[in-house]
């Protein structure tokens, strides 16, 4: 040690061991080492923090000084007195001591004193000890300095040496144990502080890597390292995803799965050893599984991660399980977004598709009017969803002759889009082929539905070839709603003639009808898209109002009797919506 | 820079690991495979000189303890060496050194094995 670390009491210490020296009296040389004694103690005592440390050296101190057989503390915080520390001869009955403090400050007693209090005497008769000297602060009781047995009773010499050796020891004590206290609260302090950088650690990589298996492994591994076990199972969407450390049969797999419902539903972390006796919990515990932590998301639950115990064979404390709370919380999140995002690209690429689909469909509409001179003709479908299976067209047959077509396939959407595709393929196929009737057209169309669809699908249709000099009109309507013709008079005729639906029966038995369009007549042609759109009461549009529109806009244009005819059963509909494909021809001659 | 880089060595018939960087959730993985490569090697016998590891995360402690258990089953161990301070104080905190042999330097590491061959 360098000479000005050394302490100042050492100094004191050499000049009083050289007067001892030179001392002959035996009692002042008693009294010396005595002086000597308590100043190497204070000087020791200022350099010790540690509690046992400082106990230690109470207990060397005194019994080299007084010869006890023994020595030994109690310290108390606000309850009992308990024992702190003991040297010298062993005593089975120590280690169970827990004595009432006392009500005020004791004094020092002893075994054979004249006055000792009744507590004291308990206190003595308890422990065995021969002499009790109290340790106080700031007259508040920190513990006892118990001293046994020394062959002959303690003296006044001894007695006052233990007192004030006492004094620095009951502040030391005090200190000691505000420094123990301190370090407890930075352990958990340090330990609080990892936690929240794991959390931090986590969730950086749970952002970066959009991957369900990354999750899992960055939550099995964490969880673990933070309870230090070396046994850890998780369940995910119902099956064992990830084991480690833990003998598990297939039969042990299987039964578990069937069990995981219950362990991702509960409410929070769980002692395998609380839950419901059964087979599942039977198994965990024979695999040493002895913690289940559900892996929720507000409503939904994923998993649940199943832990073994500390490797330390310690139990959870409220702080572990915390942590264990907010991880798994953090990954049932990143869960939830995972599957949120995977149903997100799902759903656009569908959308992507669809509106391919819809493109393409549009593609085999009509793009504008037919153009056949003489007549005002307008048509529109509105799919209901994005592809829908009604078809309207317009094919010139040459000779001033032309089809007009509008035909319902069976249900909507994407099933009805594709049937409607080769019946439009189908038509202009056969319309290629040259003269054909009606009749035969239909028969070709039905013999080409049912065998592609088996008879699970069918189409309504209408087909009428158009004179156009002469508005002589053939049609067949094949269980289509039949087609309104307003006379110029105010009458209403229906064209029905026709057969059953297309594609349903394998063989149909067909007729026409025909009537003669002259100017100031107006045809309408339309799917139960527009018939039977519902109000939000509940009431269907129905034909009767179609006929009632068409009297109103009779003598304007095609174009807008389809947009007052649509406007209106908009209107009808309200909130409720069409839900159904809609499909108008509005046809009339100049 | 990465985050973490891991080489090994044979000292005897002890396999030292040697990570450099951060041991976190990134870099977890990286870490278990070196130390399942070696175990699948038939190395049992590992030595984790961490003189060059700046930290470890929990997910790191987790490898450890999800393969320490099979490896002490067949007769080998995971023991660690020169740690710095960060990194001690991290296993004193959680109470990993009462399960793992943590040695001051690798050298101690590599006798603590040869110590366990009984001639």
């Amino acid at each position: 040690m360098a000479a000005d670390e050394t302490p100042t009491s050492y100094r004191y210490q050499e000049a009083l061991e050289a007067l001892a020296r030179r001392i002959e009296d035996p009692k002042s040389q008693k009294k010396l080492s005595e002086v000597l004694a308590l100043l190497d103690f204070n000087s020791t005592l200022n350099r010790s923090h540690e509690l046992t440390e400082i106990l230690d050296l109470v207990l060397y101190v005194t019994m080299g000084e007084t010869r006890a057989s023994w020595a030994g503390v109690l310290l108390r915080d606000d309850g009992p007195l308990k024992p702190a520390a003991r040297r010298g001869r062993a005593d089975e009955q120590w280690n169970g001591l827990e004595l009432p403090a006392p009500e005020g400050a004791p004094t020092i007693a002893g075994v054979g004193d004249e006055e000792v209090s009744e507590w004291a005497r308990g206190v003595l008769t308890a422990s065995g000890a021969a002499l009790l000297v109290p340790l106080v602060k700031s007259e508040l009781l920190v513990g006892l300095l118990l001293l046994g047995d020394r062959g002959e009773s303690y003296g006044i010499d001894e007695r006052l040496f233990a007192q004030t050796l006492c004094v620095s020891a009951a502040a030391a004590i005090d200190n000691g144990r505000v420094y123990e206290e301190l370090q407890r609260l930075n352990q958990r302090l340090s330990l609080k502080v990892y936690q929240l950088d794991s959390l931090f650690d986590i969730a950086r990589e749970l952002n970066r890597s959009p991957d369900i298996s990354r999750v899992r492994e960055v939550l099995l591994t964490n969880a673990m390292g933070h309870v230090l076990t070396t046994r850890a199972l998780m369940l995910h969407d119902g099956r064992i995803v990830e084991q480690r450390g833990c003998a598990l049969t297939p039969e042990d797999r299987v039964r578990i799965e069937a069990g995981s419902q219950k362990l991702a539903e509960l409410e929070d972390d769980v002692r395998v050893a609380e839950l419901p006796a059964g087979e599942v919990s039977d198994i965990l515990l024979r695999l040493g599984i002895d913690t289940v932590i559900p892996l929720r998301s507000g409503e939904s639950c994923h998993g649940a991660l199943l832990l073994g115990p500390r490797a330390s064979g310690s139990s959870l404390a409220e702080e572990d399980r915390d942590f264990l709370r907010s991880l798994a919380s953090q990954a049932a999140a990143s869960l939830d977004n995972l599957r949120l995002t995977r149903e997100f690209v799902e759903k656009q690429k569908i959308e992507k598709e669809m509106a391919i689909a819809r493109r393409i469909q549009r593609a085999l509409l009509p793009e504008s009017e037919p153009g056949i001179p003489g007549w005002d003709i307008a048509g529109i479908n509105i799919p209901c969803l994005t592809v829908g299976g009604d078809y309207f067209d317009y094919v010139d047959r040459g000779d001033d002759k032309h089809w007009l077509v509008i035909a319902d396939v069976s249900g909507k959407g994407t099933g009805a889009a594709l049937l409607m595709a080769s019946v439009q393929a189908a038509l202009h196929a056969l319309a290629g082929l040259g003269e054909i009737s009606l009749e035969s057209l239909t028969e070709r169309l039905n013999e080409i539905v049912y065998t592609s669809t088996e008879g699970n699908r069918y189409v309504t249709a209408f087909f009428a070839t158009l004179n156009a000099p002469t508005g002589e009109t053939t049609y067949l309507n094949a269980g289509h709603c039949p087609p309104l013709v307003l006379r110029r008079d105010g009458l209403v005729e229906r064209l029905e003639e026709g057969g059953p639906v297309v594609g349903l029966l394998p063989e149909v038995s067909l007729t026409t009808g025909s009537t003669r369009l002259e100017s100031g007549d107006l045809l309408v042609l339309y799917t139960d898209g527009l018939s039977e759109t519902s109000s939000p009461a509940g009431e269907e549009f129905e034909e009767e109002r179609i006929a009632e529109i068409m009297r109103e806009s009779a003598g304007t244009p095609s174009r807008e009797i389809m947009a007052t005819l649509l406007s209106r059963v908009r209107v009808f509909a309200a909130e409720a919506g069409l839900a159904d494909d809609l499909t108008l021809m509005v046809v009339q001659r100049d | 820079m990465p985050d973490l880089t891991v080489e090994s060595r044979q000292v005897g018939d002890v396999t030292v690991i040697c990570p450099e960087g951060f041991i976190n959730a990134h870099t977890v993985r990286q870490f278990e495979q070196s130390l399942s490569r070696a175990l699948e090697d038939g190395n049992q016998k590992l030595l984790i000189n961490g003189s060059g590891l700046a930290y470890i995360a929990s997910a790191g402690l987790g490898v450890i303890m999800g393969l320490i258990e099979e490896t002490r089953a067949k007769g080998g161990d995971i023991r660690l060496a020169e740690l710095n301070d960060t990194v001690r104080n991290i296993f004193e905190v959680l109470g990993f050194n009462h399960l793992c042999k943590i040695l001051s330097s690798e050298k101690e590491g590599v006798a603590s094995y040869q110590a366990d061959t009984p001639g």
